[in-house]
Order: C-alpha cells, then structure tokens, then sequence
C-alpha cells in the first residue's frame, strides 16, 4: 500500500485520526451527561478525564497536521519537526496527569484496587515511552529534514 | 561565510542567466539560489563547468567574509 500520496495511508489515517478528534471534543463537551446516564457526578476523579482528554486532543491534532503533510507528499519539513514535539510534550503531560491522578487515588482518596493502580502504572509508563519515542522522532526528522534542505541546495 | 560573486563575474563576461545555465547544465531556478547566496553547497563538476564558461577560476567566483 502507497505510503505517501493523494490516495496513500496517510489520507485515511488523517481521516481516523480527524473523527477521533472531532468525536473526542463531542465526548468531552457531553462527559457531564454521560456520567449522570451511568449514575456517577463529575468528582475530581472524572475531572482528570478533561485535562487527558485535551492532552489526548493535542497529540491527535498534531498527527492530523503529520499525516496531512504525507498526504502532500512532503513529510520532511520543519514543521512536522515541530508537530513531533508538540505531540511529545502533550505526551508527558499525559503521563503526569495519570501519575497525579494515581497518586490522588493512593494517598487522598485511601483507595486502593490492584487493578486500578496497575492500569493507571500502564498507562503512565505507556504516555512515559510513547513521549521519549516522540521526542527521538522529532529529533530524526530534524536531522533528516537539515539533509533533505542541504541536499535540495546543492547545485 | 562564503558569498558567492557570480552575477559579477557574468557582468563582466556579458553573458545572461539564461545562457550560463544552459551552457552548465543547470536550471535557471539553480542558478538563481547560487547567484543570491541561498544555496547551502556547490558540486565540484558545476564549479568546473562556471570556470570553464565563464573563464574564470573559483576565487573569482567564490569570496570569504566574516560573518559579524
């Protein structure tokens, strides 16, 4: 399957990617609502739900953004650079927020389930590995997009 | 940082852009990134071929200043 391209996997992934950040802003705008539907109230346990949620929102943004410009054929430039970043430091972000949200849930709320605070480390190590990840691409795509510009002014 | 002074030394041999290009091989648009200093590296083989249209050599072509 073409990579990059009109009809490429990038379209399609941007399309994925633009449902879920449309359907993620619907969801975040609705949570009241749909945790009155499941009989819970928006305590500070479901507020952590905003903040990841915006955090989320911004990788996505960013990843539209990247794949629009596979898309266009040109994904070497400064500003995929710069989405690549953006992404890493919402990922950390994230990552913070699980682990305030974890050590809420141990230490405040005096609740602790296994499971929970498994899913919660899983989470925190994931959002950890996936900003390093980013941030190593950002720092690749920066390399790589210098070479491409030097080798383009080459006469 | 090296300027290159190519649109002196085309002045003087009263030859056009459109000439010296087709005369290296290059594009027109090519030629423009090096003659305003955009570009970023020369081949050797281009340099070559400047110098033996222009009948030149590389240090009327190519200048040093410091950059401040």
């Amino acid at each position: 399957m073409k990579i990059l391209g009109e009809n490429g996997i990038g379209k399609f992934l941007k399309i994925f990617l633009q449902t879920c950040f449309y359907g993620g802003i619907i969801l975040l705008l609705i949570l009241p609502f749909e945790l009155q539907m499941v009989g819970l109230h928006l305590n500070a346990t479901a507020m952590v739900i905003y903040p990841n949620g915006i955090a989320l929102l911004v990788i996505a943004y960013q990843f539209i953004g990247l794949f629009d410009s596979l898309k266009n054929n040109n994904p070497f430039c400064m500003e995929n650079v710069k989405r690549l970043k953006v992404a890493g430091i919402a990922s950390a972000v994230e990552s913070a927020l699980w682990t305030l949200d974890l050590l809420y849930e141990i230490f405040l709320v005096k609740y602790f389930d296994v499971i929970i605070v498994l899913v919660l480390t899983f989470m925190i190590l994931l959002f950890i590995g996936v900003s390093i990840a980013l941030y190593i691409l950002s720092e690749l795509m920066k390399q790589a997009t210098q070479y491409k510009e030097e080798n383009e002014l080459t006469i | 940082m090296i300027i290159v002074n190519l649109d002196v030394m085309m002045a003087k041999r009263k030859i056009s852009s459109q000439e010296l290009a087709e005369k290296i091989g290059i594009t027109q648009a090519n030629l423009s990134i090096l003659k305003t200093n955009k570009g970023k590296a020369i081949r050797f083989s281009t340099l070559d071929k400047i110098c033996e249209v222009l009948e030149c050599t590389p240090g009327d072509i190519l200048d040093y200043q410091v950059t401040l």
